[in-house]
């Protein structure tokens, strides 16, 4: 693997927590929320799942 | 809606299982009325319906609220109420005793980290303050010994980067929706990266079913199966020559070795095509990044030290050690002091540490094998000791219940077990109750009634996760640090591990060296090198990762005497043992024991032996069931449901059959843990002599794992006898489920 690909590999990973390191903030700020919001486009909208659900 | 908005909310580290899925747990007038997913669209799709069952469990009507005291017969499962203070005093003055008249070394503590979510090392440092080597966990058959194993090739357990990967190994290991679910999920979000994904089990699992190769090894061969795997990657050079000649030892001989293990022997071995064996190798290695996700499965084998270790030069050799997509060598994180410090080894003298039981024989997790890598590990690592998942210094299980039982080498006349039903979590359970009954003094900390509790002198009520705040940091498997919010008070009775440690190490003299007086004041500690309070973290956040470092080695080296992967190990070799790795045959099957057995299989709906008597759990897994194949059914004349004993010359297990295409024939699969809490009062110990899969392996020595003393669970002897009727006793729930 070149230098240049592993240096890029790797820096997208640091950028990729710290975006998450963000959208893990109890009192979001702006940035943190577009942080969120843009998790949430990646990663798309979790369904509702009715195995979880315990009816007695 | 309105009713929901009443509701408070927090963030938890949900403990039902081992994985620790981050949800939120919701409170109404003081109790937790729900767990649900998580609100970060990253940690959602973590949550199985175990997790969301927490209400139902940490509410249970059966829940431990008060110390007991036994009154009747050990075991006969007689109490009386006693209050916490008096149940601290009189164990205090019971182990003063046994300690006077035995030594601290008869003193052994069973833990179990997964179900008390952390014991912050408390039982670590109470024994070595106390003198004690003993401690001994159900880790030493999952994930610990592991974690120990690893260390010996590169000085770190590393975690699987499996997201980013582009081809995942599954060796056995069968992460599905309601179990492992993060790691499922991991292994999903990599497929839809376009990863490759090959499985090597017996059955066609969940993950074979959808996996782009499946190779059908025969229990119990994985550590051949690698050695075909190596055969390949060495002879076809596709291994990485630069990482191998820059940051390995032993590359020749292990050639050699590997040479011993042409195609055609593995392919006879394992029961695998051997062109099938050459191409999965090639895949692996051809691609461009690849992990092997720890397994329990290569855990519990007769060459498991083989087997683990063959793994980790897998992944040194193909270049994929501490690179994003391969296996993650996180270490410690900078921010919280971790387990392997509180635990405070270095105060255990030398002495008592060559105590340690089973260490003169199977040394690879104990503190005889372990200690060699101090130096190495706080020069790469800062810590003299690593001890990653709970499961780097422990004294042998086996071991231990042959001395609580005949008091060889040396009597073993206490024993305290914590979150963790002993009797049924290690091999040889007739050897563990003989031990048990030989004890002087039992103490169980538990939230259930359970048969190891049943056989206590005290039993103390434990907390649960919805009840304390703690910081996880995985046990240093993991690099990030997640919050788990107390939602509620805890029953008036119980009492954190913490709480149990702190208070019996003050009534026996060494107080001083457990000054905090509350769970928060351990995280303010260990929290000290971030500069942050526990209040001040949690109200920042409920997770934080530090930004990954990779290859590190090119800075550190690695952390074992030579500074490289060893790939012939100079510590198995200054033991004793032979360095290289090797395939080991396990007890063969028979005309009378036909069948190939494994074990320690884990059910979506409990967590190793728990929950049977949680209702919304229990109606979803009602009974045991073993799993044939429909050829070997026929052969029994046997069909589904039919009541059957699996029997080995060890014990029996009774239980119902499921016929499955899935299963591969010869093999029978039996699930783990399995007890009646509803024949609490009618049977045995509630039933956890008679479908209880820890009767079955044998753990006499010719039986054990050179090196570690690992049981071979994944593929013994054993045979069906077809039973006639239901065994008596059952609910209607189990004989109709």
């Amino acid at each position: 693997m070149s230098l240049l690909k592993e240096w890029l590999g790797d820096n997208q990973q640091r950028l990729m927590t710290h975006l998450a390191n963000r959208t893990f903030k109890k009192n979001p700020n702006l940035i943190d929320r577009a942080a969120t919001g843009l998790l949430k486009k990646m990663i798309g909208e979790v369904p509702d799942d009715p195995e979880l659900d315990h009816p007695e | 809606m309105a009713k929901q908005s009443a509701n408070k909310q927090t963030y938890s580290v949900c403990t039902i299982c081992d994985i620790g899925c981050q949800l939120r747990a919701e409170t109404k007038d003081g109790k937790l009325s729900r767990m649900i997913a998580h609100d970060n669209p990253a940690l959602a799709r973590n949550v199985c319906y175990k997790g969301t069952a927490a209400a139902h469990i940490h509410n249970h009507a059966d829940r431990l609220t008060k110390p007991l005291k036994r009154v009747g017969e050990r075991g006969a499962d007689q109490w009386e109420e006693i209050s916490y203070e008096q149940a601290i005093e009189e164990i205090a003055e019971r182990l003063g005793k046994v300690v006077d008249k035995y030594g601290p070394e008869s003193l052994a503590v069973s833990t179990s980290g997964w179900n008390t979510q952390t014991t912050h090392s408390m039982d670590r440092r109470f024994m070595n303050a106390l003198g004690s080597p003993n401690y001994i966990s159900g880790v030493s058959l999952c994930a610990g010994n592991t974690a120990a194993v690893n260390k010996l090739t590169y000085g770190w357990f590393p975690f699987a980067d499996i997201s980013n990967s582009k081809c995942v190994v599954l060796f056995g290991h069968n992460p599905r929706k309601h179990s492992w679910t993060p790691i499922y999920n991991m292994i999903n979000a990599a497929r839809a990266n376009g990863a490759k994904v090959i499985v090597l089990d017996p059955r066609v699992s969940d993950q074979a079913e959808v996996a782009d190769m499946h190779l059908r090894l025969r229990s119990g061969t994985d550590a051949a199966m690698c050695l075909g795997w190596l055969n390949v990657i060495i002879n076809e050079a596709l291994y990485d020559k630069d990482f191998v000649a820059q940051y390995t030892l032993g590359f020749d001989e292990l050639r050699e070795r590997v040479n011993e293990y042409p195609l055609e022997r593995v392919a006879e071995i394992t029961g695998v095509d051997a062109e099938l064996i050459a191409e999965s190798a090639r895949l692996y290695a051809g691609a461009e990044s690849a992990c092997i996700p720890w397994t329990p499965i290569t855990d519990m084998q007769i060459s498991s030290t083989s087997a683990i270790r063959l793994h980790s030069i897998l992944r040194a050799l193909t270049g994929n050690l501490d690179i994003p997509g391969g296996e993650l060598l996180g270490g410690f994180n900078p921010d919280y002091i971790p387990e392997s410090k509180l635990g405070n080894h270095e105060m255990l003298s030398q002495e008592q540490k060559n105590k340690q039981l089973g260490s003169d024989t199977h040394p690879a997790y104990t503190y005889r094998a372990q200690e060699m890598l101090s130096e190495h590990t706080k020069r790469v690592y800062g810590y003299e000791y690593a001890d990653i998942v709970m499961g780097c210094y422990m004294a042998n299980p086996s071991a231990t219940f042959r001395a609580m039982a005949t008091e060889k080498p040396y009597p073993v006349k206490a024993f305290f077990v914590l979150g963790n039903n002993a009797l049924m979590s290690y091999p040889n359970q007739h050897q563990i109750l003989k031990g048990m009954m030989n004890q002087d003094l039992i103490v169980a900390h538990e939230i259930f009634m359970t048969p190891t509790a049943m056989l206590a002198d005290y039993v103390l009520p434990g907390d649960v996760f919805s009840e304390r705040n703690h910081l996880s940091d995985s046990w240093s498997w993991r690099l990030g640090l997640t919050l788990s919010q107390k939602a509620v008070e805890p029953p008036e009775g119980a009492s954190s591990t913490y709480e149990f440690w702190h208070d019996l190490a003050h009534k026996m003299g060494f107080g001083e060296l457990f000054p905090w007086g509350t769970i928060e004041e351990v995280l303010d500690y260990r929290l000290t090198p971030s500069g942050k309070s526990f209040a001040e973290f949690s109200a920042e956040t409920y997770m934080h990762v530090p930004p990954p470092e990779y290859r590190k080695y090119r800075k550190t080296g690695f952390a074992t005497p030579s500074g490289k992967v060893e790939l012939k190990s100079s510590l198995l070799e200054a033991l004793g043992f032979d360095p290289l790795p090797y395939h080991r045959e396990g007890p063969a099957v028979s005309d009378d024991y036909p069948y190939y057995v494994f074990t320690g299989v884990r059910e979506d709906a409990f967590f190793q032996t728990g929950q049977r008597q949680v209702k919304v759990l229990r109606d979803r897994m009602p009974s045991p069931k073993l799993f044939m194949h429909p050829e070997d059914a026929a052969k029994q004349n046997i069909v589904d449901h039919d009541w059957v004993k699996l029997q080995t010359p060890t014990g029996e297990v009774t239980a119902k059959v499921l016929v499955k295409e899935s299963m591969k024939q010869g093999h029978i699969r039996v699930p783990h843990g399995w007890w009646y809490p509803e024949m609490r009062g009618q049977a045995k110990l509630a039933g956890s002599f008679i479908s209880s899969d820890a009767v079955l392996c044998p753990d006499d020595p010719e039986f054990l794992d050179y090196e570690q003393g690992i049981p071979h669970f994944k593929g013994f002897p054993g045979r069906i006898v077809k039973l006639a009727e239901p065994p008596a006793g059952m609910s209607e729930q189990v004989l109709a489920g």
